[in-house]
C-alpha cells in the first residue's frame, strides 16, 4: 500500500518536473521568436502634447515601412525639450519655438514640421458646437476673471441669439509648460493691452483665475466635469472628445475652427531666413482661424547613438517629404511652401553630411 | 655680474625694442579677450542648459542665463537675486515689424547695493529686470530700480 503511494508520489515529482523544463522550452523559443521578429531600431522623442496623435499615426506607418520604432511621448513642448537637452531622447517636438541664440547654446537643430489650431471649448448645456461667438478681447477678460458669468454684456453683445446662463465662469488653464497654452495666449496678447501687459504670452503662467491642471486630457475631463466651465485645446482634440467649441470674431467675420481656416492661416506665416523661427499672421479681414501655432522638430547636432542619430534624421526627413492624408486626419497641416520644405531638407541633409 | 654687463653693454636699437614691447603686449591681450569671450560662451551654455533641465520656462531661460551675469553687468549691485516663482510670473511680449522679432521678458527680482563702507547694513532693494532679445541674437539685460 505504502509503495504504491510512494511509486506514484515520484512519478507525479516527474511528470511535475517534465512540466517546469517544458514551460522553460515554451518561453524560452517565444522569446527567440518575439526577438527575431523585432529586429529594427527605436528612436525616443518626447515634447508638445497636442502632436500626440499624429506622431502615435505617424510613427505606426514609419515602422510599417522602414522597420523603425518610433517612440513619442506627448508630456508638453517644455518636459520635450528638458528630456532633449539631457539628451535622454533622440528628438523633441515644440510648439514654443526656440531662438537661434538657444538652439546654438544647446547644440540642436530646429525646424518647423506642421500647423495645428488651439480653440476654446465650452460646457454650456443647450449650447452646440459653433453655436458661442467670442472676441479676442472677450476671451482675454474671461481668463483674466473680469468677465465673471456668462450672461455678461460684452459676451452676450456677440451673441444676439442665444439664451446665456446667469450662471458663474468657470476657467480651465494648463498648469505645465505647454505649447498650447503658448500659441493661446499668445493670441490673448494680441487682443488685449491688459493681458499683454500683466500675464503675456506663455507656455507656463501665474493664473490669476481657474483652475489649473496638468494635460489636455486633463483639461478635457474638466470642461467635461463641470458645466460653465471654458478651457482650450488643440483642435483635433476638442473634436474627439465630443466638445463645444467656439466661433471667433475675426475683423467683421465669424471664423470657425476647421482645416481650411488653418490653412488659410498657414499661408500667412512669416518666417526668419535661416533659422526658420516663424511669426503668426496678424489677423487680416480674410478667412482664417487666429489661433494657430507652429510645432518644430529639435534634433541635437550630435548624437551618442549614431544608428538612432541618423534613423531620426530619415524619420524627418520622411515626414517633410512626403503628403500624407495622416495630417488632415488629425486636423493639422503639414507645410506646403516648397521653398521651406527644401530649406528644412537641406538642413537634415546638412546634419547628416556632418555625422558620416 | 658678468651677464649683466653684457646686457648693458648690447647695443639694442630703441625703437626695434618698442616694437617687440607692443607686439608682446597685444599678443597677450588678445589671447586674454578670446580666452574670456570662449569661457563666458562656454559658460553660457552649461548655465542655459541647467536652467532648461530645471524644467524653467523655455521661451524665458536665454534672458534668464544672461541675467545671472548681472552683477558683472551692473557694479552699482553685489547682488541680484531673484524668487523661484517670479519664472511664471515673468511677462513675455513678441514684437514683429519689417526689421524682424523683438522678444522683450521681465520679471521682478531684488538687488542688494554695493557699499564700500566697513560699517553698514546690506540694503536690498526692488528690481526690475528686463531682455530684449532683437532677431533671435543674444539678449540684451538692463536692471532698473523699481521703487
Amino acid at each position: 500500500m505504502n509503495l504504491t503511494y510512494v511509486s506514484i508520489k515520484v512519478i507525479g515529482y516527474q511528470l511535475d518536473w517534465c512540466m517546469n523544463i517544458l514551460s522553460w522550452l515554451i518561453l524560452s523559443i517565444s522569446a527567440f521568436f518575439t526577438c527575431q521578429a523585432w529586429s529594427g531600431i527605436e528612436i525616443e522623442g518626447a515634447g508638445s502634447s497636442l502632436s500626440g496623435k499624429l506622431m502615435s499615426s505617424l510613427g505606426q506607418e514609419y515602422q510599417l515601412k522602414h522597420d523603425t520604432l518610433i517612440s513619442y511621448k506627448p508630456l508638453g513642448s517644455g518636459e520635450g525639450i528638458r528630456l532633449l537637452t539631457s539628451r535622454v531622447n533622440d528628438f523633441a517636438l515644440t510648439d514654443v519655438a526656440m531662438t537661434r541664440y538657444e538652439t546654438e547654446l544647446l547644440g540642436l537643430v530646429q525646424f518647423p514640421l506642421f500647423y495645428s489650431a488651439i480653440t476654446p471649448i465650452v460646457n454650456l448645456p443647450g449650447i452646440e458646437s459653433g453655436q458661442l461667438v467670442l472676441d479676442g478681447q472677450t476671451l482675454a477678460s474671461m481668463f483674466l476673471g473680469d468677465i465673471k458669468r456668462w450672461n455678461d454684456a460684452s459676451i452676450a453683445r456677440l451673441n444676439p441669439s442665444l439664451n446665456l446662463p446667469d450662471s458663474p465662469i468657470t476657467v480651465v488653464t494648463r498648469a505645465d509648460s505647454s505649447g498650447t497654452s503658448y500659441i493661446f495666449t499668445g493670441y490673448l496678447s494680441n487682443h488685449s493691452k491688459k493681458w499683454r501687459d500683466t500675464l503675456g504670452k506663455g507656455s507656463k503662467l501665474l493664473w490669476t483665475t481657474g483652475k489649473s491642471v496638468e494635460g489636455t486630457t486633463k483639461v478635457i475631463q474638466s470642461v467635461k466635469d463641470t458645466v460653465g466651465a471654458i478651457g482650450y485645446v488643440e483642435l483635433g482634440a476638442a473634436l474627439r472628445a465630443q466638445l463645444a467649441t467656439v466661433n471667433l470674431k475675426v475683423s467683421d467675420t465669424v471664423q470657425a475652427p476647421n482645416i481650411q481656416n488653418i490653412e488659410q492661416a498657414s499661408q500667412h506665416f512669416t518666417w526668419r531666413q535661416g533659422s526658420l523661427y516663424s511669426f503668426a499672421p496678424t489677423e487680416q479681414s480674410i478667412p482664417m482661424w487666429p489661433m494657430v501655432g507652429v510645432t518644430y522638430g529639435l534634433i541635437p547636432k550630435t548624437n551618442s547613438q549614431e544608428l538612432e542619430g541618423r534613423e531620426t534624421i530619415s524619420f524627418f526627413n520622411w515626414i517633410v517629404s512626403n503628403k500624407n492624408a495622416i495630417f488632415e486626419d488629425s486636423m493639422m497641416v503639414q507645410l506646403q511652401n516648397p521653398v521651406l520644405v527644401d530649406q528644412i531638407k537641406k538642413k537634415l541633409s546638412d546634419l547628416n553630411r556632418s555625422k558620416k | 655680474m658678468k651677464h649683466l654687463n653684457y646686457f648693458f653693454q648690447r647695443r639694442v636699437n630703441p625703437i626695434v625694442s618698442c616694437v617687440i614691447l607692443l607686439l608682446t603686449a597685444q599678443i597677450i591681450a588678445t589671447t586674454q579677450a578670446v580666452a574670456a569671450g570662449s569661457s563666458v560662451s562656454a559658460k553660457n551654455n552649461k548655465v542655459l542648459q541647467k536652467i532648461i533641465i530645471e524644467g524653467e520656462r523655455p521661451e524665458i531661460s536665454a534672458c534668464l542665463t544672461v541675467a545671472q551675469q548681472l552683477p558683472n553687468l551692473f557694479p552699482i549691485y553685489r547682488k541680484i537675486t531673484w524668487e523661484p516663482s517670479m519664472s511664471n510670473a515673468a511677462v513675455l511680449k513678441e514684437e514683429t515689424s519689417a526689421e524682424g522679432v523683438l522678444k522683450v521678458i521681465s520679471f521682478r527680482g531684488m538687488g542688494l547695493l554695493h557699499d564700500d563702507r566697513l560699517f553698514h547694513a546690506d540694503e536690498w532693494v526692488k528690481v526690475l529686470i528686463e531682455c530684449q532679445q532683437i532677431n533671435e541674437n543674444k539678449p540684451l539685460v538692463t536692471v532698473q530700480q523699481s521703487e
